[in-house]
């Protein structure tokens, strides 16, 4: 039951922040999701920018917000716990390197060690587009991310969405939505957004 | 060089601790005495069943892993299966008072009754002495004590350490790949492997 609620708010809120959201609503995003779920932890799938081009490349993202307390897994977890298991469907036309996830946090309790993300996560998956894709076009990516949340009881958490990524000859610059979920999700000391806050978005 | 390398591998072999302090338990060596009562109110001692298999399964039904393999009847069928050719199975429950998983006598018999459980007892380790002793680190975390008392595996349950009960059937199965070798007293091929779960809750 708990599960379906879930899945339904978490398509609701896809809806509500996916495709098409602007800047400027993007960067209320985690204000959005604590308003219209009680829930210990929602997902959702991002792209990197607005739409991506033939022979180009683009980062999906899958960012996990977690109400306070609760924590989710690295990849290796440690002693105990579960790493998120994310499984693309990949349309042809569209390849994806290996997931990343961001620099992890030390849990330790009488049981073990375990390594984790407490608030967000962000974990970013690389994606080339086939240089003979054609322009005009709009790809689909479906996502599913299964994960484990643990506050004192753990639960696990599901969410599937399809990412509708667009094809344009022009090229696109990541969004400041993306920038935004990199510092949130974990990734704020990293390279890439040093660089990217260097660039003119 | 080569026996400085392995002098630090041996200490670092060495230096594996359980949360009490107590050097974990290894492959081949005694596996720890323990005493304690079960939800029915006996007491059992390791000492209790030498010249028996002993399998001792770290539980919390709060736990989504142990609820898969609850859910499915996997634990059930093991449990069953393993007791018929004498095999003493127990579920050790180490959650703390007023952590998941921690449950009276009382709830605890109500338990055994709803899950259809077929271990032998479930022993209530609220102080986490057994589990501390053993290094329990998750639930499930799986032992297998030989008969002549030395531990023989310890580790998962099987190989899928997703929460997906669709995956049992297909999973391989390490503490029956283990019972069945140590039934023919062969040695057990895979004795240790990364045990997965939640934390143990002491």
């Amino acid at each position: 039951m708990r599960t379906k609620i879930f899945l339904s708010l978490s398509a609701a809120i896809a809806a509500l922040l996916g495709q098409g959201c602007c800047d400027r609503c993007a960067r209320t995003e985690g204000r959005a999701e604590a308003a219209v779920t009680s829930e210990p932890s929602v997902a959702r799938a991002l792209l990197d920018r607005s739409h991506v081009t033939p022979g180009g490349s683009a980062e999906l993202g899958v960012m996990i917000a977690l109400a306070s307390g609760w924590h989710t897994y690295a990849d290796p977890p440690g002693d105990s716990g579960m790493a998120p298991i994310l499984t693309l469907q990949l349309p042809t036309g569209i390849t994806a390197g290996a997931k990343r996830l961001p620099p992890f946090r030390v849990f330790k309790d009488d049981a073990g060690t375990t390594h984790g993300y407490e608030n967000h996560l962000l974990i970013r998956v690389p994606l080339t587009v086939d240089p003979d894709a054609e322009s005009d076009d709009i790809m689909d990516i479906g996502i599913t991310l299964d994960y484990l949340i643990c506050k004192e009881s753990c639960v696990p958490r599901s969410m599937e969405s399809t990412l509708r990524i667009p094809i344009r000859r022009d090229p696109a610059p990541v969004t400041r939505q993306w920038r935004y979920a990199l510092e949130q999700g974990g990734w704020h000391d990293s390279q890439d957004l040093q660089q990217r806050e260097g660039e003119k978005l | 060089m080569k026996n400085a390398i392995r002098t630090v591998m041996t200490l670092a072999l060495t230096l594996a601790w359980t949360a009490n302090g107590a050097p974990e338990p290894r492959i081949g060596e005694p596996a720890p005495a323990f005493t304690a009562s079960d939800s029915a109110g006996k007491t059992h001692s390791l000492a209790d069943y030498a010249g028996k298999l002993v399998v001792l399964e770290s539980i919390n039904h709060e736990c989504p892993f142990v609820k898969k393999h609850y859910s499915t009847g996997n634990m059930q069928k093991l449990q069953a299966q393993y007791a018929e050719k004498g095999v003493v199975w127990f579920s050790v429950a180490s959650s703390a008072p007023g952590k998941p998983g921690h449950y009276t006598a009382e709830l605890w018999q109500q338990k055994i009754t709803e899950t259809a459980s077929k271990a032998a007892a479930v022993l209530l380790d609220t102080d986490g002495k057994v589990g501390r002793a053993y290094g329990a680190k998750t639930t499930p975390h799986m032992f297998v004590i030989g008969k002549d008392g030395t531990l023989l595996y310890r580790g998962a349950i099987d190989s899928d350490s997703s929460v997906d009960p669709k995956k049992v059937a297909g999973a391989r199965n390490y503490v029956a790949a283990a019972l069945d070798a140590a039934l023919q007293d062969k040695p057990v091929e895979t004795a240790e492997t990364k045990p997965y779960g939640c934390s143990v809750k002491y």
